[in-house]
């Protein structure tokens, strides 16, 4: 199969599920007479995306930049933390059933305090999306390096290799597929955690990220304008996510059967 | 990394594995420097027991293992090939050099010759996923003889291969180990490969392992036509024998 067959075979099936479900929306609010502030139409998210554009896409630039560095040091926090607990046994024992909470607490919970810590503005929104996209990252490193091939393990010994060296060059790269899993995981969660962020600690105005904006819109009932941030969100969370993948598919491609 | 041939001496060996299961009990054996040796004897035996307690990988409970020379340049080839799969050929056998911190220039050059000695230049490149079974291995035992070690241990390293691939690796392996000054000791319950590789087969009881016979195998040549001579099937014949009356003795 060529490869535009390959890709229109992927794309395909969704994007027939999403027509469906947009043609179903659009109807069910025309035949059933349901008011614009309740749920709009998709046509009338698409107006709202339209005639607010300048102000969407800037506020969609705000949040991706904030997802972005919360992503960026969940991945990075979370390998070397996911490291450090497959590492030394004690700290496994201590420090992880402790960062379950970071996934049971919810965000929305935490995001005040994070205002408190962090103060208003990008700060404590970044720490909302690293706090609520670090778990899969921690769970899928530490899972990896203690599922590192025993035998492996051993010729690594015979050579007297240090755990620095063992670590990089045996257990990193044997645990990158489970580290990808965690990070595509992680993607979702991040754009989750950035917008809800948003709504506790951003500033509002003309220069207001998504979760603001969807606040101020709630406030004044457009209904419209909540649907279009929400769309370019999981925007946002999609780009992402493929981004991820397309990351994992060329680390893993020429020896991982997940990749292939 | 260059180590001279390396003679090991074994006094009074124990190993026990949970729950009291004697693996060897009280073995006395003396592996001459230089020479090769094949341990024979049935699986389960105690054989790959007693390589992994040369090889550091297992401490014996009691007794003592010597080594002719003072640090050993010890390496081990497994029943598995044991590559890294997301490393080419050339990674892979250049890995103990690297752990070693062996500068790139002299790397390179010792990694080349290894692969040339096994035939897999034109394979150098490829991933262990793209190699057969037979590569695999010879991936694995150029990664062995890469540090040109003075004692090299090799654990039933044919063992999965079908017989015409083992054949021609075992022709390969007495070619590539007889030109280094190394001692080899492989462990294997195939009587042909034992006799068509060493010059000493010492024959293992069944567990827990006692020595049931020493046999001086005395080949000038070693190819392809030695497997079918009547004086490759007496010693053969010997050597059965003494490995059916470790069996015997034990049930």
């Amino acid at each position: 199969m060529s490869a535009p067959a390959r890709a229109w075979s992927v794309v395909w099936p969704p994007a027939l599920i999403v027509g469906v479900c947009l043609v179903a929306w659009q109807g069910a609010v025309w035949i059933l007479g349901i008011p614009e502030y309740l749920l709009p139409s998709p046509i009338q998210v698409g107006t709202a995306l339209g005639f607010e554009s300048e102000r969407l896409l800037f506020a969609t630039g705000r949040t991706a930049g904030s997802m972005l560095a919360g992503f960026g040091l969940s991945a990075l926090l979370g390998i070397v933390l996911g490291s450090v607990l497959a590492t030394v046994p004690l700290a496994r024992r201590g420090i992880y059933p402790l960062t379950l909470l970071l996934q049971m607490v919810p965000v929305v919970a935490i995001a005040p305090m994070l205002v408190i810590w962090f103060g208003y503005g990008a700060p404590s929104v970044i720490a909302a999306a690293c706090v609520v996209s670090i778990f899969p990252v921690i769970a899928g490193t530490l899972d990896g390096l203690q599922s590192v091939d025993p035998g492996l393990r051993e010729l690594f010994g015979i050579h007297r290799a240090s755990r620095v060296r063992t670590w990089w060059l045996l257990g990193l790269p044997s645990s990158l597929p489970n580290i990808f899993t965690g990070l595509r995981v992680a993607a979702g969660l991040a754009v989750i955690g950035a917008v809800v962020g948003e709504f506790v600690g951003a500033y509002g105005g003309t220069r207001a990220p998504l979760g603001a904006v969807i606040i101020s819109a709630l406030k004044q009932n457009r209904a419209d304008v909540v649907f279009a941030a929400i769309v370019l969100a999981s925007v946002l969370g999609f780009a992402l996510f493929g981004v991820v993948n397309l990351l994992g598919w060329v680390c893993l491609r020429r020896w991982h059967a997940s990749a292939r | 990394m260059i180590g001279s041939a390396t003679g090991v001496t074994l006094k009074n060996l124990h190993k026990v594995f949970e729950p009291d299961v004697t693996v060897v009990d009280g073995l006395d054996l003396t592996i001459e420097s230089g020479k090769f040796t094949a341990l024979l004897g049935p699986s389960g035996c105690g054989k790959t027991t007693i390589l992994r307690m040369i090889g550091g990988l297992e401490e014996p409970d009691l007794g003592e293992i010597g080594f002719s020379s003072e640090s050993p340049t010890t390496a081990f080839c497994f029943q598995e090939p044991r590559l890294l799969p997301w490393r080419s050929v050339r990674g892979n056998v250049g890995l103990p050099l690297e752990l070693a911190k062996v500068g790139k220039p002299a790397r390179s050059a010792a990694v080349d010759a290894a692969i040339d000695l096994v035939g897999l230049a034109d394979a150098a490149q490829r991933l262990p996923a793209a190699l057969s079974g037979g590569m695999r291995m010879r991936t694995a035992l150029a990664r062995s003889l890469v540090t040109d070690p003075g004692l090299l241990l090799l654990d039933e390293p044919f063992a999965s291969l079908d017989e015409v691939t083992r054949f021609r690796l075992d022709e390969e392996v007495s070619r590539l180990v007889r030109s280094r000054d190394a001692t080899v000791l492989i462990v294997t319950h195939s009587i042909a490969e034992a006799v068509f590789l060493a010059d000493e087969v010492v024959v293992l009881s069944d567990r827990p392992a006692r020595i049931m016979g020493r046999f001086n195998v005395d080949f000038a040549v070693r190819n392809v036509g030695l497997r079918v001579t009547p004086a490759f099937a007496e010693i053969s014949s010997r050597v059965y024998e003494a490995l059916r009356s470790g069996m015997e003795d034990v049930s």
